[in-house]
């Protein structure tokens, strides 16, 4: 073992040992690489300040930019919700069918739509409104069970079909098999086939043995042509759209023991101007109807009675 | 040694005291640097020379700073809307406008196209004469030399001072420039000016004014030694018959003054013609040696060509002492033999077959563009829908870029399904728009619309290939065509 000593060369200080005659310099790390190094240790004390790195005790990140937490998330949501905000006002104020004429309020309802339609509607409706035959209905065709304006959606979704809610959609499709003999519902459903494919007052139609059972037993819901009221929720059973089903084995079943689609109402779960979004989203995919001249126009604040956005209720209470 | 031989008593123990570090450090003792391995010179001050090459190099310059200063000051007439610049690289909205043209992102492959063939190209000259583009025409060789050349014009007159004021006053207007190439300049320069430019730009500004003045003044011939990767592997297309900027050793050696060579030839001994004068590593911009061979810091600007050429005629000798020629061409002349002539070598005729190659891919894809994109995706409906009157209907996304230079409406049509009706309609809007996207507004990137074909009952059945076409109004034939299916009753759903 050597003595450090001054390399003559370098005039740098060896380390003092030497291996078989050869020796170490103990030339210093360079000033940029320590600079680096120092600037790296305090950059990353400043990046553990700032950033969530360590849990704490009390289970939340410690860190004085949340931008990646909880707090930081619930932060931006309301950001999100406060700028949403001028654009659901609007919502309410105008009439429903006024809404399309609003280029921009139109693409943030039907944006905003899609958004809760993905996660309120898509479960039985389906990801793409087709809906589910036997169970669901389309929302994409033109027929529509409870009407296809604006305003029939907007009270269809805010009240529901055949709920606890008094004000839902209601109606009962009476247990024909119950009623009428086995061969009386199998002239009914032949009856109902012939009508998609004649007009009204057509022979085949007139002379058909169910004609004047039809007209006692479902005219007064399904129309004396058979195009259905929606004011029944009774469907046409006219066109080629069948919920449940239009072979004659299908349609007969219905008859003798109808199944009836329900649906929950949701003002207890979404705000008013979410139900007018879905709405415009509905309304939108390529089925919905103009309004009947009739109609008045009116905005859904006044249509619906109130201007406030509903609470969440507790859960199950919408059923 | 592994016992521990006492120190010699003049040996002193290591000090402790900073005061004995901060002593000075022997320096006598570095080795000199082996024969061959030329220490440069810092800072490099080369002084200026006439000749050839010289006026080669301030033509190519000349065309260089000319094509940049006024390239984006170049008008040009386009649409309302759209820049009227002939020359702009416009990253906000989207589009490099390039006299007639306008490319969009689509573009990107015909850029990587440029690039190959630009690679290719560089590699391509590099074969036949080396580094011509290190020594001609490379941005840091000509603000290199744009700045010596000031600062020989006008230090004289106006001390090194002056010169630097010139050199911060052109490094501004380079960073000026720069600028106007990624925005109007009509817009941008008055902006800037006045003080109501972003703040980002003022930091562009002084980035650009700041490298320019600092890379063709202070770094200089560093960025080819020290930034520049091409110097490092540029080596490799070099062969026995590129021609380089060659000293050639078996006509000028053994150097010396002509002084000393007429003592040698009175002993009937030849000396050569170099004469030792050294003007052609005072003019080096590298400030190399050239004598010493082929080296990476040689940026082959043949200068040093250029100043023994004046010493060899001065002298009544042949010029050409230093030249450009290949090792081929130097190992026949060294032997006596004639020269050679020059062979096509494959390494040549491959780059630039590669080049045609990439040309050959990028110009029927550029012809064939038509600057419309067109994505149609199925909608989630799972098949298809059924209307009440029994039609079948299947739904899209639909997303049209229209990149064309005058954009406007496009008909929609499907083919491969009997009497199919196209509908158009804007997410949201009640209006539909039929089978015409409409023109999509200045600035517009891509309209995303909601696409509705249906077909009359029984027309459709099974999954079928369609094709969508978009045609512009009034024209014949679609300018994108788009595959997708159909699908009908009877498909499995």
């Amino acid at each position: 073992m050597a003595r450090p000593e001054r390399d003559p060369l370098t005039g740098q200080w060896t380390t003092g040992h030497s291996w078989d005659g050869i020796k170490e310099l103990k030339t210093p790390v360079p000033v940029w690489w320590v600079s680096t190094f120092l600037i790296s240790i305090a950059f990353s004390i400043l990046y553990i300040v700032l950033n969530p790195s360590f849990p704490s005790p009390a289970g939340k990140a410690f860190a004085m930019n949340p931008v990646s937490t909880r707090e930081g998330l619930a932060i931006r949501l309301e950001e999100a919700a406060a700028r949403m905000e001028g654009m659901n006002a609007r919502l309410l104020e105008r009439p429903l069918e006024e809404i399309s004429r609003d280029a921009e309020l139109a693409r943030f309802a039907f944006n905003a739509g899609r958004a809760l339609y993905q996660v309120h509607c898509i479960g039985c409706h389906g990801p793409g409104a087709a809906g589910q035959a036997g169970q669901f209905p389309a929302l994409v065709d033109d027929d529509w069970i409870w009407g296809g304006t604006k305003a029939d959606i907007h009270q269809t979704i805010r009240y529901g079909i055949r709920n606890e809610d008094p004000d839902s959609r209601q109606s009962q499709m009476p247990v024909f098999g119950q009623i009428l003999q086995p061969h009386e519902i199998d002239q009914l459903a032949d009856y109902v086939l012939v009508m998609g494919e004649t007009q009204p007052g057509d022979a085949r139609r007139t002379g058909h043995p169910a004609h004047a059972l039809f007209q006692q037993q479902c005219a007064s819901c399904h129309g004396a042509d058979g195009r259905g009221n929606i004011e029944f929720g009774a469907p046409n059973l006219t066109d080629a759209i069948w919920l449940y089903g239009g072979t004659r084995a299908e349609i007969r079943q219905q008859i003798a023991a109808p199944r009836m689609g329900m649906m929950p109402g949701w003002h207890q779960r979404l705000t008013d101007a979410e139900i007018v979004a879905l709405t415009v989203y509905i309304h939108g995919l390529g089925g919905g109807q103009p309004p009947r001249p009739a109609e008045p126009l009116q905005s859904a604040a006044a249509a619906t009675g109130s201007s406030q956005p509903q609470t969440p209720a507790a859960p199950g209470a919408a059923g | 040694m592994a016992t521990h031989a006492p120190p010699p008593p003049e040996t002193t123990p290591r000090p402790a005291a900073p005061a004995a570090e901060a002593a000075p450090r022997p320096r006598a003792h570095i080795a000199l640097p082996a024969p061959g391995t030329h220490v440069v010179r810092r800072p490099v001050r080369p002084r200026p020379t006439t000749g050839r090459w010289r006026r080669t190099k301030d033509a190519v310059m000349a065309v260089i700073l000319v094509l940049f200063f006024i390239l984006p000051h170049l008008p040009w007439p386009r649409p309302d809307g759209q820049p009227q610049q002939a020359l702009l690289f416009d990253f906000v909205g989207g589009y490099a406008y390039v006299f007639p043209f306008r490319f969009g992102y689509e573009d990107l492959l015909l850029l990587m196209g440029l690039l190959l063939v630009s690679a290719m190209g560089l590699f391509f000259t590099n074969t036949l004469v080396g580094r011509v583009w290190c020594g001609f025409s490379c941005p840091q060789t000509v603000w290199t030399d744009l700045f010596r050349k000031i600062e020989h014009a006008v230090a004289p007159k106006i001390g090194r001072g002056g010169a630097r004021l010139l050199w911060g006053g052109i490094s501004l207007l380079t960073a000026l420039t720069i600028l106007a190439y990624f925005a109007p300049a009509r817009t941008l320069w008055p902006l800037i000016f006045t003080g109501e430019a972003a703040a980002f730009t003022y930091v562009l500004l002084a980035a650009f004014t700041l490298a320019t003045f600092f890379l063709a003044t202070l770094v200089q011939d560093m960025v080819c030694t020290h930034f520049c990767p091409w110097p490092r592997f540029q080596a490799v297309m070099v062969d026995r018959d590129t021609k380089v900027v060659t000293y050639q050793a078996w006509r000028g050696e053994p150097r010396g003054p002509a002084k000393r060579k007429a003592a040698l030839a009175a002993q009937g001994t030849a000396g050569g013609d170099c004469v030792d004068c050294g003007l052609c590593v005072k003019v080096c911009p590298m400030g190399i040696d050239i004598r010493e061979g082929s080296q990476l810091a040689c940026i082959g600007c043949g200068l040093c060509a250029d100043a023994c050429n004046q010493v060899m005629a001065k002298l009544g000798l042949e010029e050409g002492l230093i030249r450009f020629s290949s090792d081929r061409e130097q190992t026949a002349l060294a032997t006596g033999r004639a020269e050679p002539k020059p062979r096509l070598r494959a390494r040549t005729l491959g780059y630039g077959a590669m080049m045609l190659l990439v040309m050959a891919v990028i110009v029927p894809v550029y012809l064939d563009r038509t600057g419309i994109i067109v994505h149609v995706v199925p909608d989630q409906t799972g098949g298809f829908v059924r209307l009440s009157d029994g039609s079948i209907r299947n739904i899209y996304q639909l997303g049209v870029q229209d990149g064309r230079a005058t954009t406007g409406p496009l008909l929609v049509a499907v083919e491969g399904v009997p009497e199919a009706r196209v509908e158009l309609v804007t997410p949201g809007a009640e209006a539909s728009l039929g089978n015409i996207v409409p023109a999509q507004a200045p600035g517009a990137r891509q309209a995303n619309l909601r696409m509705m074909v249906t077909v009359p009952p029984g027309r459709a059945a099974g999954r079928v290939p369609v094709r969508f076409t978009f045609t512009p109004e009034g024209a014949d034939a679609p300018e994108a065509v788009e595959r997708g299916w159909f699908v009908g009753p009877g498909s499995g759903r």
